[in-house]
């Protein structure tokens, strides 16, 4: 080994120390840069053993062709050929060579055949084809050449520029003209001759007329040598599952649909699939598929017939077609059916699965079709009702979603759902009556076994249902549920109301029935899911409407629900109980007492009670809780009497912690007193969701029915302490305290405004992240919304800190990395500022920008970053900035609501401009300019409305500055009027800039770096015109919100 | 399909080659596991660092030598020389940057041009975040050439062990493989919403029910 095979073996090595490397990397790479390179590199290819080395010498040929290749002269060219042939006819045809290298020397010569082929190389493939007769060996690396040019010219998966697949298309088409026949005799000679010898290259062989078949003459393989030599090595195991790849590929070859439907029936598949032994899994999946292909081939065929029956009698550019009769391609789809029902029932679910597409596709077919089905069709659909529900049988009676076996049955569970789902729409009436069959028996069967088993044990499991049948006969009914939408048509309605009818029926019955009395887990999932779909269709002027509820809520209150000892049943009636509450609401308040009863123990915040109901089951009962007694309204008295029962403990235990600062003992890692003051403060939270200070239709309820506030009050004065109290660990309290101050709002409505200047005092002081700081924007524009007017003196107060606060966070020390979650953060922040902005205007709350304190300085902030918003990259951003502008124009300008004196003056001397250089920049694409010209028309139109005259004036002095001429200036200031269509100003101004930038293309075009710098000028001047001349005086210290920001 | 694994110790010790443009978070994602027993070659000039990581199964412990060929993917460097014995491959993208999927099977057909037939997981990085580029719908790639595909984001964990047991499962041959002992994480740096990956998964289900595009350029 001399100095230059060790220096590449060591660059390979992560063992080698990294001083060693670096030299043995100078030494490499001075041999790659210099010229002859590639020389010294063909001569060592001939001489190393090491495959590191080959790698090397290969990466220099591999550079040289794709970037060197024009810059070679005659002579070197035709070295570099004829060295690279040189080595295979000397080496790769003597000795066998690993195979990364054997596919590396591939991948290289057909580089080089890319750039040569046809012209400069016309001999390529005789150069190999040549030499197949010396053995194993040639044949070898010629399919391995043939798969390389599949990779580089042809296949579609790899991504290519526009000028390369151009060239690609070429040399293909060079290709089918000059060589395919005899490369396709070579794979014919190969699988006749190598079948005993190497299956190893008949495999290749295979493989390579895959990847060919789709794009060469089909007749050179379907054909009479081609196909008896296919179902010959069907035989062969090792080699099957290739072969019917081939079939595939075939068959999914694209020509018109005739000849596609005459294809399929020439190649036989019914014969072919039962003349296999389908002994293996692997191997019966594969002709699923296969068979799956062929269905879905047949009815596209079908379809594109019926829709365009001429496109049979094309000219079709491979087969000879002899159109089929409709009868014949009903057989052939007949046929494929057959098969498919087989493969579809199959006990392996991947065999099922291979043929699931084509059973989509079916179905669907059946679903568009005008006429009604047929018989047969009927029949079909009804065995495939039986399939599904077979397929569907859970085959243990708890599933762990971390197995993949156990989810993979889980998806395709939901794929068959579908199927079952469509042919619901199809056969309402079959799959109905099949539903309430299957139902009743498993209630039949159930009831048997109790009694016969309080006779007899012996029989019980004889006589036993299976889990898996009661399991899924409900789990159907409660997929019908999805569907029951889906009725078009007349009579939709009638449908859908029996329909309805039906569920209702069938729930009684469950819930009447000892089915829910299992001890199967995936049954009582199942079970209380069902429940709570459809309990909400029993009709309720039903004399036994109340019974019913009784009925069904009992399972979800004792030990076959909440109280089950399985905890995953208990976890999932716990949540369907809630959703079953609130979805109900007030009907299920006769039960409050008995709910109550039986979810005390589950009440108790404590760490013994929650290792049995963890805290978030936990705060489903509090929620349906707070809704039961929030809607009901309640007489106070009574009211108050269940606040009481409920929240005592909670409130009392929240103050005990919060007075006795019993958190001062907790440490990093027990943290036993922050933890359970959050989950008080979710408890009480959580409970308060069922009250609201307004009406539906948002108007603030009488202060009579509003007792239970005090409740939540004094539960705030303490929460709201707690981020200053606990000012380590306390990332979650201030999380939670987030929540409970948004629930607030709701809950509490007007009576929370006295407090908002300390809470948003306390949570800015407490907020370092920025994503609370978001978070903070957020409650505070929720405020806006709800309470308008009633927020401007605390907004007025806290608007200077807040903004400061978040342009503090929006200009960090240090830039953060581009896509790192830090200027992610930020750039969420940026929005969030700009909707604060504009909010606070649309809830007509433009005092507070314009009040004293915030005039002078806080305000003229806010315009610099309304200005640089214009100009962002951030559609939103920049269309908010506009919308905020508008919305200032409305309320400022004389006649607004805040008349602000000189506002106007602001507009015209810096708002104007930049509404046309936003305009008229080459930095917006076209789509981006139509949404800001909407906005910019709204504003110009606003104006006219308030200062009509006054802004004509100033447009016939500032018009001509954009190089308008005075005609054009007539007709926008006419256009503008308030009399005109806002439309045909919109067109007028979009054509207009439309002219003007294709004006400045050409101007760019004849100067581009010119035109380039000046526009950067104006940017600056607009910005800082902006700052130094505005009317308003005052001192910008410049925020730098970035013009550019995204 | 599974290749012979040589046995260093009395445990299988496999090459794993971790591919994928730059930036999709390769070397966040195997730094996410601390093995305590074997520390990390990181070799800057070359930019490809081995990183041993050891999995406890219930067929036993295997040990991955994850090749992290960072800064490797354009030129220089030893390019597709460093997949050379490679056992078993993960192809990483992120699921913010449509180009980094669109590079995939580019990446896919350097890698079987020099390993051939082995087993390879096809991993889309960084679901955590919100403003998701390459939607599950769109990921189809891997069911052409049978590879596994998770979605996964290092910085939550989210997935993280997926792979390999996919990977360990492929290589020994063993259908029923799990992990009995769960790999030593550092924390989560942030929360995944699991919701949202519920809804990502159902998307990606139905998908697979759909017949495979001839050309997913249009969707991207």
């Amino acid at each position: 080994m001399d100095e230059f095979e060790k220096a590449i073996i060591y660059t390979f090595d992560p063992s080698v120390s990294e001083e060693i490397k670096q030299k043995a990397l100078n030494y490499t790479d001075s041999i790659k840069n210099s010229p002859d390179a590639w020389k010294f590199c063909l001569d060592k290819l001939a001489s190393t053993n090491s495959i590191h080395v080959k790698f090397f010498c290969f990466h220099i040929f591999q550079d040289l062709i794709l970037y060197k290749h024009g810059s070679l002269n005659e002579q070197d060219r035709q070295k570099l050929k004829a060295g690279l042939i040189q080595w295979y006819k000397q080496h790769l045809l003597i000795q066998n060579e690993d195979a990364a290298i054997k596919n590396k020397y591939a991948q290289v010569v057909v580089l080089l055949f890319k750039q040569e082929y046809p012209d400069q190389w016309p001999e390529f493939f005789d150069e190999f084809l040549g030499t197949l007769n010396s053995g194993p060996l040639s044949i070898d690396m010629f399919l391995r050449i043939l798969k390389s040019i599949d990779e580089e010219v042809v296949s579609f998966d790899v991504y290519r520029s526009q000028t390369e697949l151009a060239q690609n298309t070429f040399i293909k088409d060079t290709l089918r003209d000059r060589a395919i026949v005899r490369i396709v005799k070579a794979w014919y000679d190969i699988l006749a001759h190598y079948q005993q010898v190497s299956p190893t290259l008949i495999n290749m062989t295979l493989q390579n007329i895959k990847y060919y078949v789709g794009w060469i003459d089909i007749n050179l393989i379907v054909n009479d040598q081609f196909i008896p030599i296919f179902w010959k090595i069907l035989n062969s195991r090792a080699l099957r599952e290739e072969v019917c790849e081939c079939f595939k590929e075939i068959i999914n070859k694209g020509m018109d649909p005739s000849a596609k439907l005459s294809l399929i029936k020439q190649l036989q598949i019914t014969a072919l699939v039962n003349y296999a032994q389908l002994d293996e899994i692997e191997f019966v999946v594969k002709f699923g598929n296969l068979i799956n292909l062929t269905g879905m081939e047949i009815i596209r065929g079908m379809e594109t017939l019926q829709t365009k029956p001429n496109s049979g009698t094309g000219v079709s550019p491979s087969l000879v077609v002899t159109p089929m009769t409709i009868q014949e391609i009903d057989q052939l789809l007949d046929e494929i059916l057959d098969l498919f029902f087989k493969f579809f029932n199959n006990e392996s679910d991947e065999v099922s699965y291979s043929v699931y597409g084509f059973a989509g596709l079916y179905i669907n077919k059946l679903k568009n079709l005008k006429q009604p089905l047929t018989d047969k069709q009927i029949q079909h659909i009804t065995m495939m009702v039986q399939i599904v529900r077979n397929k569907m049988r859970f085959h243990k009676d708890s599933l762990n979603e971390k197995l993949e076996e156990d989810n993979k049955f889980l998806e395709y569970r939901k794929d068959l759902s579908n199927i079952f789902r469509n042919i619901f729409r199809i056969c309402p009436e079959m799959v109905g009556s099949f539903i309430q069959q299957s139902l009743t028996t498993i209630v039949q069967q159930q009831q048997q076994n109790n009694s016969s088993s309080t006779t007899s044990t012996t029989t019980k499991t004889s006589l036993s249902t299976n889990f898996a049948d009661i399991e899924v006969s409900i789990y159907l009914l409660f997929q019908l549920g999805e569907s029951i939408g889906g009725f078009t048509g007349s009579g939709a309605e009638e449908k859908q109301q029996q329909f309805e009818k039906f569920f209702a029926q069938m729930i009684i019955l469950l819930a009447q029935s000892q089915i829910a009395q299992t001890e199967h887990q995936v049954v009582s999932l199942i079970y209380f899911e069902t429940m709570v779909r459809y309990t909400k269709y029993i009709p309720q002027q039903s004399g036994e409407y109340q019974q019913y509820l009784g009925q069904i809520l009992s399972a979800f209150l004792d030990k076959r629900g909440i109280h089950n000892r399985d905890p995953v049943v208990r976890k999932h009636a716990g949540y369907n109980l809630n959703k079953l509450v609130k979805q109900h609401k007030v009907q299920f308040f006769p039960f409050t007492n008995a709910i109550i009863e039986s979810i005390k123990n589950h009440l108790i915040i404590s760490f013994d009670i929650q290792k049995e109901v963890p805290f978030e089951e936990q705060l489903n009962f509090y929620e349906l809780l707070g809704v039961l007694i929030g809607v009901s309204n309640l007489p106070p008295q009574e009211e108050q009497r269940y606040l009481d029962t409920i929240l005592r403990d909670a409130m009392l235990r929240l103050e005990e912690i919060t007075k006795k600062s019993l958190y001062k003992s907790d440490s990093k890692e027990q943290p036993f007193f922050t933890t359970q003051l959050y989950q008080l403060i979710m408890v009480i939270g959580t409970f308060s969701k069922g009250f609201s200070a307004f009406t539906p239709t948002g108007q603030p309820k009488p202060e009579a029915s509003c007792q239970y506030k005090k409740y939540f009050l004094s539960a705030l004065e303490h929460i709201i302490q707690l981020p200053h109290q606990l000012p380590v660990l306390n990332d979650e309290i201030k999380a939670k305290t987030f929540v409970y101050m948004h629930r607030m709002v709701e809950c509490l409505g007007k009576d929370l405004i006295p407090n908002l200047l300390q809470i948003i005092t306390i949570l800015l002081a407490q907020v370092e992240k920025t994503e609370s700081l978001q978070e903070l924007i957020l409650f505070i524009n929720q405020c806006s919304a709800k309470f308008k007017e009633d927020m401007v003196q605390p907004l007025i107060e806290f608007l200077q800190p807040v903004v400061l606060r978040v342009f503090k966070s929006l200009n960090p020390p240090q830039t953060p990395m581009a896509h790192s979650d830090e200027e992610r953060a930020i750039s969420d922040l940026k929005k969030a500022y700009y909707q604060f902005i504009y909010q606070t205007l649309l809830n007509n709350l433009s005092a507070v920008f314009i009040a004293p304190r915030n005039l002078s300085s806080t305000f003229e902030q806010i315009l610099s970053t309304l200005s640089q918003g214009c100009f962002s990259q951030s559609e939103s951003i920049q269309k908010t900035s506009f919308q905020a502008i508008k919305k200032m124009i409305d309320d400022y300008s004389p006649g607004g609501l805040h008349p602000l004196a000189g506002f106007t003056k602001f507009i015209y001397d810096q708002i104007i401009p930049m509404f046309f250089q936003v305009l008229l920049s080459e930095q917006f694409a076209e789509f981006t300019t139509n949404t800001i010209l909407g906005e910019v028309v709204k504003s110009l139109r606003a104006l006219t409305l308030k200062v009509g005259d006054e802004f004509s004036s100033y447009l016939v002095m500032f018009l001509p500055t954009i190089s308008m001429q005075p005609d054009q200036i007539q007709q926008f200031i006419k256009l503008l009027s308030p009399q005109a269509q806002q439309k045909e100003f919109h067109e007028y101004l979009k054509n207009f800039i439309k002219l003007k930038k294709s004006q400045n293309i050409v101007l760019n075009n004849q100067n581009n770096q010119n035109n380039n710098n000046n526009n950067q000028i104006n940017n600056n001047n607009i910005t800082s015109s902006l700052i130094s001349q505005s009317n308003l005086n005052g001192n910008l210290n410049g925020n730098h919100l970035g013009v550019n920001g995204h | 399909m599974a290749e012979t694994i040589p046995v260093a110790q009395d445990f299988p010790t496999v090459k794993l080659v971790l591919v994928g443009d730059g930036g999709v978070g390769k070397t966040t994602f195997v730094q996410r596991h601390i093995t305590g027993e074997f520390e990390s070659r990181y070799i800057p000039t070359l930019g490809v660092a081995v990183h041993p990581l050891v999995f406890y199964t219930n067929f036993g412990k295997i040990l991955f030598n994850i090749w992290d060929t960072a800064g490797q993917e354009k030129f220089g460097g030893l390019r597709d020389g460093y997949y050379i014995q490679g056992q078993c491959a993960i192809i990483m993208f992120d699921v913010t940057s449509r180009n980094s999927y669109k590079h995939c099977p580019n990446w896919h057909s350097d890698l079987t041009r020099v390993c051939e037939s082995i087993p390879i997981v096809l991993c889309g990085n960084k679901v955590d975040v919100k403003e998701r580029k390459v939607k599950p719908s769109q990921i189809n790639f891997h069911r052409r050439f049978n590879l596994s595909y998770y979605d996964i984001s290092a910085k939550s964990n989210y997935n993280f062990e997926k792979p390999f047991i996919w990977l360990a499962s492929k290589l020994t041959g063993q259908k029923n493989l799990e992990l009995v002992q769960q790999p030593t994480l550092l924390p989560p740096e942030t929360v995944v919403d699991p919701n949202l990956m519920k809804q990502y998964s159902d998307q990606m289900a139905q998908v697979a029910t759909l017949p495979i595009p001839d050309d997913d350029d249009d969707q991207i």
